[in-house]
């Protein structure tokens, strides 16, 4: 909208638009891609059965909540450096996705474990971590609602967000640091499964990634909506 | 329960939560997008402003309230660079 052009203008434009539909469409073909690659392409698991399929997009989801929480990371630093709310905007978008992602990977995690343990849930090093990493960018977000005045909310949320990243490397080494029932998908000689599973793994990877970069340019487009609407506010005098 | 069942338990899970994700993201599009209408609105002192805010978001009844002052335009428009008319 032209009204709230200007200096806080910071919606997308028209190209902007066009990479939305272009990843948009991108993410349709490789989430289709991947979905034959899951459930067709790779061979059916001798121990497990079919409900290994599962862990295509298990991973998939671990895989990408951890680069929500990289761009959380990043998105922080850059604020705390600058204090371009820009990078405040894209921080809360992707700490957001990365939420969802991490939920993603807990449930489809449990669904996984009552037929392959014998139980929805267990106190397991690798699933704790992830529950904290899960717990801390809930707090996040949670903070961000609790702290009216903006400067100091994008200051409090960027720390939280650097220090929440501490939780990432400890999720990933968590099966190599204790002892755990947790698979463990990559052994020092290589990916420890058929070379069909490997590639289908890669196309749920990409597929997630594309997802990823669709919402986040959503997200944070919508964010940068609302940070348009708060200046508009703010130059009318109604905080 | 056989294998497929938590098969399809899990994909249903991640197109569910994926899907209400997406609705919540549109849902405050919407909502903004109500927000800065109404915006446009009362700073081009459109009568139907008023009732468009009486059926918005908490802002719009802030506007409804206070009004948009002749200052409130002019600290608007020099903020917008002057450019504060509809496309």
């Amino acid at each position: 909208m032209r009204v709230l052009a200007g200096p806080w203008k910071l919606s997308l434009g028209g190209s902007g638009r066009r990479l939305q539909r272009a990843l948009l469409a991108a993410t349709l073909a490789a989430g289709l891609s991947a979905l034959y690659m899951a459930f067709v392409y790779a061979p059916r698991e001798a121990t497990m059965g079919d409900v290994q399929r599962i862990f295509y997009f298990h991973v998939g989801a671990a895989w990408t909540a951890f680069l929500a929480f990289f761009v959380v990371l990043l998105g922080g630093l850059a604020y705390l450096r600058t204090g371009d709310r820009r990078w405040d905007a894209l921080a809360l978008s992707s700490a957001e996705i990365g939420v969802v992602f991490t939920t993603i990977t807990l449930a489809t995690g449990s669904i996984w474990a009552k037929p392959a343990w014998g139980a929805w849930w267990t106190w397991d090093p690798r699933l704790t971590t992830t529950t904290v990493l899960w717990l801390i960018y809930v707090s996040y977000l949670i903070l961000r609602g609790a702290i009216d005045e903006p400067e100091q909310r994008a200051r409090f949320a960027a720390v939280v967000g650097i220090v929440g990243f501490v939780d990432v490397p400890i999720v990933f080494l968590s099966i190599r640091l204790w002892r755990t029932i947790h698979p463990v998908l990559v052994k020092s000689e290589g990916f420890d499964m058929a070379p069909e599973m490997v590639y289908a793994l890669f196309a749920a990877l990409l597929a997630y990634t594309l997802l990823y970069a669709y919402l986040l340019l959503v997200r944070t487009s919508l964010e940068r909506r609302r940070l348009e609407v708060e200046a508009a506010k703010r130059a009318l005098g109604f905080y | 329960m056989g294998d497929l069942w938590y098969l399809a338990l899990a994909y249903g899970v991640i197109w569910v939560v994926l899907l209400v994700y997406l609705y919540s993201i549109a849902r405050r599009q919407e909502s903004l997008r109500q927000e800065m209408k109404a915006i446009e609105e009362a700073l081009e002192g459109k009568p139907e402003a008023e009732e468009e805010a009486e059926e918005a978001e908490p802002f719009l009844t802030l506007v409804q309230d206070k009004g948009v002052s002749r200052e409130g335009h002019a600290r608007a428009r020099s903020a917008g660079g002057g450019r504060t008319g509809r496309r």
